[in-house]
């Protein structure tokens, strides 16, 4: 019976109930939700299907195969890791927001026609916003204001997207929009308009380079257990998305590459380490989107791996990044340093957390990375392979060394904390566990993948390139901090896309209302004057002493008379 | 700007210095001895793919067999096997991947280069912490 409705629902509908449990238990209500969410979503029959006749149209609200399953199954692991997460948490529409938003995103991908699909994208834009406004700050309002304008934007284009593909098809299936094959690929020149629209749609929540920004702008304003749910869903629901829609489209390939490289360079000169996070999380996105540009079996496992394993280790590196947020106050790199003596714990599932983003063999980044770059070696891609070696030592950089490092080690800021609540840290060792579950005993994780693969990432010479580039990464860094070449950490503001909508387009909107206002301006003044003169001229020739006004004399009167006269005379004649 | 080893001269402003603090060079040359281990690790397996090659059979890739040295693309041509060798047994893809060092090298200049391009990028993008709030 419950199966006939949208997994996931458990989560919106008895999110509405929390409420009424109060404060303390709401905390403990959403967790038993997510759970019995997942118990439900366990026991659903394979390649199960629903399908809804809405106003004579079939909907597909319900479609269960393996692209969703390892999507809906990672996505309710994340939620009930940030129901732990939170279970400190006494604001009871937070708890609320996030089940809205993490059931809707798991309906989402078990969705199987583009307008359930829309309706659960855009639950999930305006339930998450209220994770960063709780926050309560200014700074974070705006932030989720411009979160919000974004993602409803991105729901519209979908909408426009399905109902154009709609009226030149006749279907709302969501499936390949090039109708194409694992193995095979297109280019962006065969897509329709609608598809077209719908590709910008997910590449706008999917933070394709250009239209990322969003994600650093809000993410670091979200609330310290609110970010570690936003971490997980919105971004991978994209990801999943465009692999089922879009498997195969070349340029994927390329948008995947620059999506890898241009977030490593921000990570770097970036001070706040939760933002730091939301770059190292565009750079994952971007291996995922290669993936799918590639679009073989290889490629797309390779990209629902990666999806799983990064779901777990970043929801980690955000909970400890929470964790010190929540006992320091602050995530800035130049506030911090010296923690481990405090946070021993949360220091340790940090680093567990950056090794598994960096790939180090036994954890869970290993077995899911190499697959995607292992795929591009298949199809002879030497390019998009080194670009992707980069990025590797580039994650290694931000989330291997640069997040644990300034956090916990570097110099020592003074300050002495708590260690982490304990609903925190058990959160944090359960997704530590995961990390080093997948990377040792990967099969499971293996079965689970859309496709059959006989990948085996365990090989000698694998194990051996990885540790190569990532030790020498690692000395790379010690070389630069003992040359004293490695940039401090300043306390500042790195100008990025959202440039452009804070500051440019507002002063042009300034300017060019200015400019209007000078004309507006000028264009009254001229007329003024002129009715002004008109009115002058009224006054000066119709007054008592205007030549209209004043009185003739008689003769003048006769002689204008015996003019006329003569006028109409001579007309006469002629 | 302060590194690791100028907290292990100068102290912490707690007076408590951790193991980790009073013993920064300890890890730096666990770190050293681990690079080494895992270019000597390259050598000493080296010879093992070369046998596990000739063992596995099935033919993977599309290349011919006659013109696979010719480019950068292509396998060694001393390592004829690989190329005959299961993808799952040697993932090498590239000659380049065979170099000695390949990786070493590249994740050292790579992340150099990532942390360079970043502290040139400062001169363009940073601003002050409250550029958008004034």
């Amino acid at each position: 019976m419950i199966h006939n409705f949208p997994p996931g629902l458990i989560m919106v509908l008895g999110a509405l109930l929390l409420p009424f449990l109060g404060q303390r238990l709401s905390a403990w209500g959403a967790l038993v939700l997510s759970s019995l969410s997942l118990f439900a979503f366990w026991t659903t029959p394979d390649l199960h299907a629903v399908t809804l006749n809405l106003f004579g149209q079939d909907l597909n609200i319900v479609r269960i195969d393996r692209w969703s399953w390892i999507f809906g199954l990672v996505f309710h692991l994340a939620a009930i890791t940030a129901s732990i997460y939170a279970l400190h948490v006494k604001d009871t529409k937070q708890h609320v927001a996030g089940m809205i938003y993490a059931g809707s995103a798991i309906a989402a991908c078990c969705a199987g026609d583009l307008i359930t699909l829309f309706v659960c994208w855009e639950l999930t834009a305006v339930s998450s916003v209220f994770l960063i406004w709780a926050n309560g700050t200014e700074t974070a309002y705006r932030s989720g204001m411009r979160y919000l304008i974004i993602q409803v934007t991105s729901g519209v284009l979908l909408l426009s997207g399905a109902i154009i593909h709609f009226q030149q098809t006749g279907s709302l299936v969501f499936e390949n929009f090039l109708g194409l094959e694992p193995g095979q690929r297109g280019a962006i020149g065969d897509l329709e308009f609608g598809p077209l629209l719908i590709l910008i749609a997910f590449g706008i929540k999917g933070a394709f380079p250009l239209l990322h920004n969003w994600l650093q702008d809000s993410y670091p304003n979200g609330t310290a257990t609110g970010t570690v749910f936003l971490s997980a869903f919105t971004t991978k629901l994209a990801i999943y998305s465009l692999a089922r829609g879009f498997a195969g489209l070349e340029e994927l390939i390329w948008i995947g590459c620059a999506m890898t490289l241009f977030p490593i360079v921000f990570a770097v000169i970036e001070n706040d380490l939760r933002r730091v996070l939301a770059y190292s999380l565009n750079n994952q996105l971007g291996f995922m989107v290669v993936g799918i540009g590639i679009g073989t079996e290889l490629a797309l496992n390779g990209t629902a791996a990666h999806a799983f394993c990064h779901i777990i280790y970043k929801s980690l590196l955000f909970m400890s990044m929470g964790a010190v947020l929540h006992r320091v106050g602050t995530t800035k790199a130049t506030e911090l340093g010296g923690l481990h003596k405090s946070m021993p714990f949360t220091t340790i599932f940090c680093m567990i957390g950056g090794g598994a983003i960096a790939g180090f063999p036994l954890l869970s980044g290993f077995v899911s990375k190499s697959m995607i770059i292992s795929a591009a070696g298949h199809e002879q891609m030497f390019p998009v392979w080194i670009i992707l070696l980069i990025a590797s030592a580039g994650v290694m950089e931000h989330s291997g060394i640069k997040i644990p490092f300034f956090a916990f080690f570097a110099h020592d800021s003074g300050k002495r904390v708590k260690e982490a609540p304990w609903n925190m840290l058990t959160a944090m060792a359960i997704a530590s566990f995961c990390c080093i579950a997948i990377g040792v005993y990967y099969q499971p994780l293996y079965d689970m993948l859309p496709f059959e693969t006989h990948y085996e990432p365990y090989t000698a010479a694998h194990v051996i390139m990885q540790f190569q580039l990532l030790l020498f990464a690692a000395l790379a860094f010690v070389f630069l901090m003992k040359a004293n070449l490695y940039p401090a950490e300043i306390r500042s503001t790195n100008l990025d896309t959202d440039w452009v909508y804070r500051r440019l387009l507002p002063r042009l909107i300034g300017h060019i209302g200015k400019i209007v206002q000078f004309l507006d301006s000028l264009f009254r003044f001229a007329c003024l004057a002129m009715i002004k003169r008109f009115l002058n001229w009224l006054a000066k020739s119709c007054g008592a002493r205007g030549w209209l006004g004043s009185t003739w004399s008689t003769s003048s009167m006769a002689f204008w008379a015996a003019v006329l006269l003569g006028v109409f005379l001579i007309l006469y004649y002629l | 700007m302060k590194t690791e080893d100028d907290n292990s001269k100068v102290g912490d402003p707690g007076g408590d210095a951790s193991w980790l603090e009073r013993n920064v060079n300890v890890v730096i040359a666990g770190l050293v001895v681990a690079c080494i281990a895992s270019l000597i690790a390259q050598l000493w397996w080296a010879p093992l793919f070369a046998e596990k090659h000739t063992e596995a059979s099935h033919v993977e890739t599309s290349h011919d067999d006659g013109s696979h040295a010719e480019t950068a693309h292509d396998e060694h041509a001393h390592d004829e096997a690989s190329h005959d060798g299961a993808a799952h047994l040697h993932p090498a893809e590239f000659a380049i991947e065979e170099v000695f060092g390949f990786e070493a090298m590249f994740g050292f200049a790579a992340f150099v280069g990532v942390v360079f391009l970043g502290t040139g990028l400062r001169l363009i993008i940073m601003r002050d912490e409250d550029y958008y709030d004034s």
